[in-house]
This record gives C-alpha cells, structure tokens and sequence, in this order.
C-alpha cells in the first residue's frame, strides 16, 4: 500500500497542520505554507483538514500509485496528469493502480498539494507529521522526498465527494490584510504611511522559513532591535537594515527584529502562493 | 508581577515582561510559563516563554480570544519555591584539539592561556534564559567577562552539533550543524537535541560545563 516517487519534483515534503507545542523547545510549527488549500484537498477526499498531504514546491512530482487510491489535487497548478492525460484539479480523482500522475512547473502559484484518501502511513513525529527538513525532524525520514521513495498510504473504502470545487486565482500580486504587530508603535506615522504606500517585490529569498521582500528600505525607530522575542507564522520583521521579511511556517521561534505588522492566516495562504518577482501591498485591516 | 497581554497576530497573545534582560523578569516569566503550561488551557496550541515574554499560540476554533486575554489577565501567577531552586544540567565539553577550533585564537586575543579560558568557562553554572532561534539553541547568562569575545568576521559555513562557541557577551552550544559566526573554544559529545528528547533543558534551569578528556569525549560519543 504505498505511492512511488518516480521524479520528486524541486522540493516536495509531506506536511500537516503543524508541530505545536514544542516551541518552548526552538522547534518550529512547520505545517502546511498554504492552509486553505491543503484544508480544500483533504475535504474532497473527506480527510480531516489537518490530515498529511505532499506539499510541492514550483515544479511537481511524478508517482505512481501501487494500489488504487484516491486522491485531490490543489494549489499552484502544475498541469496534473494520469497516464499522461490532464486530470482536474479541485476534485476528487481515482488513480487505479500502477496508474501515473505527473506534475509539470506551476504556471500560477507556488505550493501544490496532493491528500490522499485516508492520508499518508507515516510516524508522528513529536505528534506530527510535518517535515522540518533543517534538523530532520518528521515527515518522510525528515527530509525532502527522493527518486524511488515509496510513500505508504492508509487503506481506505470510504467514498470522496463527487462535486468540483471553484480553484483560487493566484495572481502574480497580491494585497495583504495585515493586523499592527507588538513593535508598531516605537515606528513613526511616515513611516508606516510608506510601508502601506509600497509595492513590494517578493524577493530570490524566499522560502518555507521566510519571505523577503525589496522595495523601499521602512524607516527604523530609533529603537531597531529587541529583546529577542517569540515569532509566528505571519510576523513581518523588519531587519536593521529596512528589509521586511514575512516569517513562515518553518520560521525559527524567537527572533530580535522588531515587528511591525502581522499577516492575518488567510494573507499567509495568499502570500505563499506569490511567485519570487511577484508584486505585494499590505493593507491594515 | 507586572506584565500586559498584547494582542499577536490573528492567534497568538504576548505576555509582555518589563523591558529587560535581568534575572528578577526571568523569574517572573519563567513562573508564569510553568504555571500556564501545567494548567492546559483547552485551546491553547503552544507557548514561547523567551526572556521578557511569552507568545501564547492558540486555536480559534477551540477558545475565544477575548476569553483568553481576559484569562491570561487575571491568572494569579505565583513564584513558588520549587520553581526557584535550581535544576542543574551537566554538559560535558571537550576544549581540546580536534574540538577547540578557535581555541588558539581567543587565547591570544583574550591574553589568557587555555587552562585558564576552561577553569573560567567551567567555574559556575550559567542560566538558561530561554530556548529558541533553533531546536534545542540555549541563551546562557552569566558569561565572566574576561571571556566576552567578538564573533568572527567570517562566520563559518558549518559549524559541527554541540560546538561550544564564545560571542560576545554571550556563551553557548550549536545544537545541530549550522552556519555561525561564534568562537568555537570545545564540544558536547552529547546531543542536546533529538526527536526523542526534544531538548535536554528548559528554560530556567542551569548549565554546568564539564572538562572532559579527548578519550572520553569519544567513549561518550560511542554510547
């Protein structure tokens, strides 16, 4: 019972809703960059939301299912295929077995994700299955997955739900809702003002633990530094030299950078799927 | 005590501490994070006691944030004895060749032979403010200051797990192998971060460093 990688695709890991409870520890959440989708492709297949699912990174996996299995793909679309054959994303699909699902890069996103029907017989690890590749930790054997890996899969009879759902836009730029953070009032009212008036590109830098961003340098307080202090996914740090940088949801627990604002969860998800070039605003709610 | 409750993003709360590093606000956040965590709010997915506050992390599926603040508020947090006696945590460190990376280096630069950096480094237990940065990354107070060192101007690209490092003002132990710019003066044989043991100290208690041989650096390492 089990999925073969025959091509792992730029940086695929099994996620789910996230390590907590162990960040008094320095561990990080990890879990799911783009909530609302992996919640979306386990619903079709009636997981419960936080159930395991493959996370791919701008260029999809190939595999190839040793029994049938059920699966939903959403996401970043990466031209999904069966036996070389478009299938839909946003609804439930049968693989029979030894069928073969393959993935192109994403034309519009940047996370895709794949539940399968019953989730992915894997440990948990610290009471999940995220991987957190940097100290190895969960997932599949702690770290990215391989040509040849064979991803076992829960045995299941249960039925998915047979209606498509509408797939998301994911545009090349996005506005942010964002809520004020812990430091926003050490920063001046200019300040701010051209923080909200800038676009934002997401720059190179920009991964599962962080997102930076170029564009206009934000104008420090006085006091550009803190006491180091706890960080969650959605923090906008500003480094010391005016930077912001978005922290995911591998970013470390504590940070020193002051906090200026914080995505709400529903912006993470969007900012996730914002391509390096991509264009942001930020937007107080 | 004094703290106020801010609130942190869409799910989250920080208890903040006064605004500095001192030993009394350590108390009072380390008593106050024993407390919460020992009452398992229902809801409340995680904390991050650091050393002016804690992040309270929760699920607004499962608790209402005004209900929470309101709790944290009027929760009447006690220093208790038990939490005020120290728990001290032994780590063994090799200081000599292969181990002592930059050991030669921050004996010219601090004017001190290696005898004395070990019997200094070694003399008192240090406190562990709080965990962070990196799974099982300890900040140390206490360092002597005839030990404060500047980092390095290059930091190195890997740096091994359980490098005991000099920085500054600070001390302390690369859990896993990471890029870094400390001095690196000895290394733990032990891990101090492993999925079956998330982390071999917490935040308030104290590490004592222990001078241990090259030979029993490997026997440790074996076992």
């Amino acid at each position: 019972m089990s999925i073969e990688i025959l091509n792992p695709g730029l940086s695929s890991t099994v996620q789910d809703g996230g390590r907590f409870g162990f960040q008094d520890k320095g561990i990080p959440v990890s879990g799911f960059m783009d909530v609302t989708s992996a919640h979306l492709a386990n619903a079709l297949v009636t997981n419960e939301a936080n159930t395991s699912v493959i996370e791919m990174t701008l260029l999809g996996i190939k595999f190839k299912a040793n029994q049938a299995i059920t699966i939903a793909i959403t996401g970043a679309d990466m031209q999904p295929k069966l036996n070389g054959k478009s299938i839909s994303m946003y609804k439930a699909i049968e693989i029979p077995k030894d069928g073969i699902v393959s993935f192109k890069g994403a034309s519009h996103g940047v996370y895709g994700y794949i539940a399968v029907l019953g989730g992915l017989k894997i440990p948990r690890v610290l009471g999940s299955k995220s991987t957190y590749v940097p100290a190895k930790l969960g997932g599949f054997k702690g770290r990215v997955l391989q040509k040849g890996d064979l991803l076992p899969v829960l045995h299941n009879t249960l039925k998915p739900i047979k209606s498509k759902v509408k797939a998301p836009d994911f545009l090349p730029s996005a506005q942010l809702l964002c809520v004020k953070g812990p430091e926003w009032d050490l920063f001046s009212t200019t300040s701010k003002a051209a923080f909200f008036d800038a676009v934002f590109t997401i720059g190179k830098d920009a991964n599962r633990i962080g997102i930076r961003l170029e564009g206009i340098k934000v104008i420090l307080p006085e006091k550009d530094e803190i006491i180091s202090s706890g960080i969650i996914k959605g923090t906008v740090q500003i480094t010391k030299a005016g930077q912001p940088i978005v922290m995911m949801a591998d970013a470390p627990t504590t940070g020193g950078y002051v906090r200026l604002v914080n995505l709400t969860e529903k912006s993470c998800d969007a900012l996730s799927q914002v391509p390096i070039g991509g264009k942001i605003q930020f937007v107080l709610k | 005590m004094s703290f106020k409750v801010v609130p942190y993003g869409e799910s989250a709360f920080l208890i903040q501490f006064a605004d500095e590093i001192s030993v009394e606000t350590h108390l009072q956040v380390k008593a106050c994070y024993q407390q919460l965590k020992k009452m398992h709010i229902h809801g409340v997915q995680s904390l991050i006691p650091a050393y002016n506050s804690i992040t309270v992390m929760f699920d607004q599926q499962e608790i209402e944030p005004k209900t929470l603040k309101v709790f944290l508020e009027n929760t009447p947090y006690k220093l208790a004895e038990e939490e005020l006696t120290k728990n001290i945590v032994e780590i063994p460190v090799c200081y000599e060749a292969p181990y002592a990376l930059d050991m030669e280096y921050v004996s010219g630069e601090l004017n001190l032979s290696t005898k004395e950096i070990i019997d200094i480094h070694t003399a008192d237990p240090y406190l562990v403010y709080m965990i962070g940065f990196a799974p099982g990354f300890m900040y140390l107070g206490g360092l002597d200051k005839r030990l404060h060192t500047p980092r390095k101007q290059t930091p190195r690209l890997q740096i091994p797990a359980g490098a005991v490092g000099l920085a500054d003002q600070q001390t302390g132990v690369y859990p896993m192998i990471t890029p870094g710019g400390w001095q690196i003066i000895g290394q733990t044989p032990i891990s101090l971060f492993s999925k079956e043991k998330p982390s071999l100290v917490a935040m308030g208690d104290y590490v004592q460093f222990v001078s241990i041989s090259v030979a029993e650096f490997e026997k440790l390492k074996n076992t």
